[in-house]
């Protein structure tokens, strides 16, 4: 049987009097991909970032592996995040951007980041900085960084955007494969053929408020 | 974001207009003006009240910390535009819909405009302020009263327009400074072509305003044309022009700037290297790419180098690994350069103008310490000139630390995965803190080397006191008997670690005024024009009740208690001030950093 991986109770966020999540109830049990797809600007990037534990709600509580953030922990143990966009150092090449994270981590193999950088079709000796890279090579990147440590949980922020269509298959097929290894898997998109194709489970964020999508509008 | 249709339909130039008139940078900018204004009302008071609106105005012009604030004021609504639109992708959306080459001439017309207006508004306001407070019925113009002051140009061509056509006089200052601010604007602008840095376009035309004016007005190293307060017509720093053949030398300053900043647009707007190199800082990186056989340490400190010491990751450090990297990548940035020429400049000013005024003290010496080894002047003297100037402290010193360390907070995107890794707001914080007292530290440390190797070249390096710093303590910035009373390495730890104290508190109140407006640029201005305003504060505070003496932070910065050479209170009252500072912002930084949300930078 799944156990629950993440448990989110009455999430309600606010910045000054604008409420951006109201009451939100979310589950997400292991071994099992989750999307959550929605207009710009519905809350989904502010309700991932709650789950990561980088915004505090204004309400309610976010279990994570059993830990309520913001009491028994304040970041969920192993979780890889993407959030905004693929934010990396660039003046640093695509290793050292790993490196000094695994750093701060401290339970990775310099051998590691050689794989993960691979693994997402990059070049893991490839001396160049990663300002020069393509948008696309830097979400690959930023996906790299969010698989560095081997986590559990993948909380994903729009993981293909910026990737050209066989960028955009390779991530996908990628993502199911972490499925089949028992990962699990969170991510928004736009793309309803991403969230129709790739998750088992598809939540609709409009207005502040979460719902279940039981049947995808044909595409 | 614009839409496509707003770009095509009303045009680049009038988009970019629109946004270098942004409302927020303009009220920043006018705001900053008027408390400026105020501060420079209260010192103006001994000008007798029989003045008339020209002489308050020119009086706030001059006396107030306008002028030299100007460069700042003028690039900060848009000169930085082009490294923000680069970094945010926003470039990109341009170029779809018009030539680069229009893009270009938008940004140069919109921010040279906006530059322009931002620095004239308040003279503007301002005029109409005084004509109300002053009205010319009650306050005739041209009182004698005032003629012993040094408010009105007391001779040349300026004294006359100023005694006969006031309002034409103050018209033509606005003029000049509206071109003075376009001037700045531009140079920032130009800046940004060589620089991926917003704080450098911003901040690089008043480093370059100070210095001119320091060689030019302070030390005459340069003729009075290149100062920039000539070019504005202050007084009594500038020149006052004497004769109508002097009047094109008015036009130097900003024409050599513009020259400059236009020669780096016609050098460095090439497309490809604006666009897809990175600027010159990629180019240097490339260059630093070398395999030289460096020791670990050094190696990790070149950028992009994999350090191949560390086979396997120490898992039981994580919080060490931090802050090492958060000392490591703010090191690493070159902006951190800087500190290198403008410490050195400083030092040349200073050996300059103490090798200058030791004449006296020469002939003096020579009659009485006949057969006394110990020179006259030495590199400890430069140091303690230096580091006990308080408009070096406020200006250069501190302005130059808080722009290096402005970027600690709020965090990256890169910083916030590294916080997602450490697992600990608090950790994160306190790791924060450490690494601003320790850049605190090797940011003093090595401005000291750099100013004693460059003052060495002028005078010896001693193990003792100098002549004049026994005989004339205040003559080099410091207590008139603390050269008798302690040894020059004990003085000289007690200001280093006085600088290193004051400036990591400072540097911590910008990082908490950064947390809490999730602004990079906020915290930096905040405490600046704080520092700034105690200068002014000082000034003041002279004639205040004795508990007020060490409430501007500036006299806590130095051993002086500035306006005056002596000082009225024990040196430990300034450590116990800082300690006081550390105990009220560390308990609200810690109590931020738990409450804080960290944001998508595309959110900010």
């Amino acid at each position: 049987m799944n156990h629950t991986v993440i448990s989110a109770k009455n999430i309600c966020k606010k910045f000054g009097q604008k409420t951006v999540l109201q009451s939100i109830d979310f589950e997400v049990e292991a071994g099992r991909i989750y999307g959550i797809s929605g207009a710009n600007g519905s809350g989904k990037s502010v309700f991932l970032r709650i789950l990561c534990g980088l915004i505090r709600p204004t309400r309610g509580e976010v279990i994570v592996f059993n830990e309520q953030l913001g009491k028994q922990t304040e970041f969920p143990r192993s979780t890889g995040i993407l959030i905004d966009g693929a934010d990396l150092l660039l003046s640093e090449n695509a290793w050292q951007n790993l490196y000094l994270l695994a750093l701060v981590s401290g339970c990775t193999r310099t051998q590691r980041i050689e794989e993960v950088i691979s693994l997402v079709g990059l070049n893991p000796h490839d001396p160049r900085p990663v300002g020069i890279y393509s948008t696309g090579m830097r979400q690959r990147l930023g996906l790299a960084q969010a698989l560095l440590e081997d986590p559990e949980l993948l909380i994903l922020d729009e993981p293909t955007n910026g990737l050209d269509f066989d960028g955009q298959d390779s991530v996908l097929a990628l993502l199911k494969n972490l499925q089949k290894q028992g990962k699990t898997i969170l991510m928004t998109s736009h793309s309803r053929d991403e969230i129709a194709n790739v998750c088992n489970q598809v939540y609709l964020m409009a207005e502040g408020k979460l719902t279940p999508f039981q049947n995808m509008p044909p595409l | 974001m614009l839409g496509r249709n707003t770009i095509m339909l009303r045009g680049i130039f009038y988009e970019e207009l629109r946004r270098a008139f942004s409302w927020k940078r303009f009220l920043l900018v006018l705001g900053l003006s008027f408390i400026v204004f105020a501060i420079g009302y209260r010192s103006v008071d001994w000008i007798p009240p029989e003045r008339s609106f020209i002489d308050l105005w020119y009086a706030l012009y001059n006396q107030s910390y306008f002028i030299q604030l100007m460069p700042l004021m003028a690039a900060f609504p848009f000169a930085d535009s082009l490294v923000t639109d680069k970094a945010q992708g926003y470039i990109n959306q341009l170029l779809a819909r018009c030539s680069y080459r229009r893009v270009l001439q938008a940004k140069l017309v919109s921010n040279a405009l906006s530059g322009a207006v931002a620095v004239t508004l308040p003279l503007l306001i301002l005029y109409g302020l005084v004509n109300f407070l002053l009205p010319r019925t009650q306050y005739p113009l041209n009182h004698p009263a005032l003629e012993q002051y040094a408010v009105r140009p007391y001779e040349g061509l300026l004294r006359a327009v100023y005694l006969q056509n006031p309002d034409g006089f103050i018209f033509m200052v606005i003029g000049l400074v509206f071109l003075m601010g376009a001037t700045y604007a531009t140079f920032g602008l130009s800046i940004s072509l060589l620089v991926n840095n917003r704080f450098l376009a911003i901040g690089f035309p008043f480093v370059l305003f100070t210095f001119t004016q320091y060689f030019a007005d302070r030390t005459r190293l340069l003729d009075w044309y290149w100062s920039p307060l000539s070019s504005l017509l202050t007084y009594p720093w500038g020149h006052l022009i004497q004769e109508i053949n002097e009047i094109p030398f008015i036009f130097f300053n900003p024409i050599i700037v513009l020259g400059t900043s236009l020669a780096i647009f016609l050098l460095f707007s090439h497309r490809n290297h604006v666009l897809e190199s990175g600027g010159i800082q990629t180019r240097l990186r490339e260059i630093q790419r070398i395999d030289w056989a460096l020791p670990n340490l050094l190696q990790s400190l070149i950028p992009g180098r994999r350090p191949q010491f560390m086979q396997r990751i120490n898992p039981t450090w994580p919080w060490r690994n931090y802050l090492r990297i958060q000392i490591q990548m703010n090191l690493r940035r070159s902006r951190w350069l800087l500190v290198f020429p403008v410490v050195a400049a400083m030092a040349i000013i200073f050996s300059k103008v103490l090798l200058r005024d030791q004449g006296p003290l020469t002939l003096a010496s020579q009659i009485t310490e006949t057969g006394n080894a110990r020179a006259l002047i030495n590199v400890w003297d430069v140091f303690f000139a230096t580091f006990g100037n308080a408009y070096t402290m406020g200006f250069v010193i501190a302005n130059l630390f808080l722009v290096l360390i402005s970027d600690l907070q709020p965090e990256t995107g890169y910083g916030q995965l590294a916080l997602f890794r450490l697992r600990s707001r608090v950790e994160n914080w306190s790791a924060k803190i450490i690494a601003l007292f320790s850049l605190a530290g090797v940011y003093v440390l090595v401005s000291t080397v750099t100013l004693i190797g460059v003052a060495a070249f002028q005078m010896p390096i001693e193990l003792n006191w100098s002549l004049l710093a026994q005989r004339y303590g205040e003559g080099i910035n410091l207590p008139a008997l603390l050269p008798r009373q302690v040894g020059v390495f004990t003085a000289l730890a007690i200001v280093i670690s006085l600088v290193i104290l004051g400036l990591s508190c400072l540097g911590l109140l910008a990082m908490l005024i950064n947390s809490l407006t999730q602004r990079r640029l906020a915290g930096y201005l905040f405490v600046e024009v704080l520092l700034l305003s105690s200068i002014g504060l000082s000034t003041m505070l002279v004639n205040g009740p004795h508990w007020q003496m060490v409430l501007p932070i500036i006299r806590n910065l130095i051993l002086p208690m500035f306006p005056f050479l002596g000082r009225g209170y024990p040196i430990w009252l300034s450590f116990a001030v800082w300690l006081v500072w550390l105990g009220i912002i560390l308990p609200v930084g810690f109590w931020t950093t738990r409450h804080q949300d960290y944001f998508a930078h595309s959110d900010l």
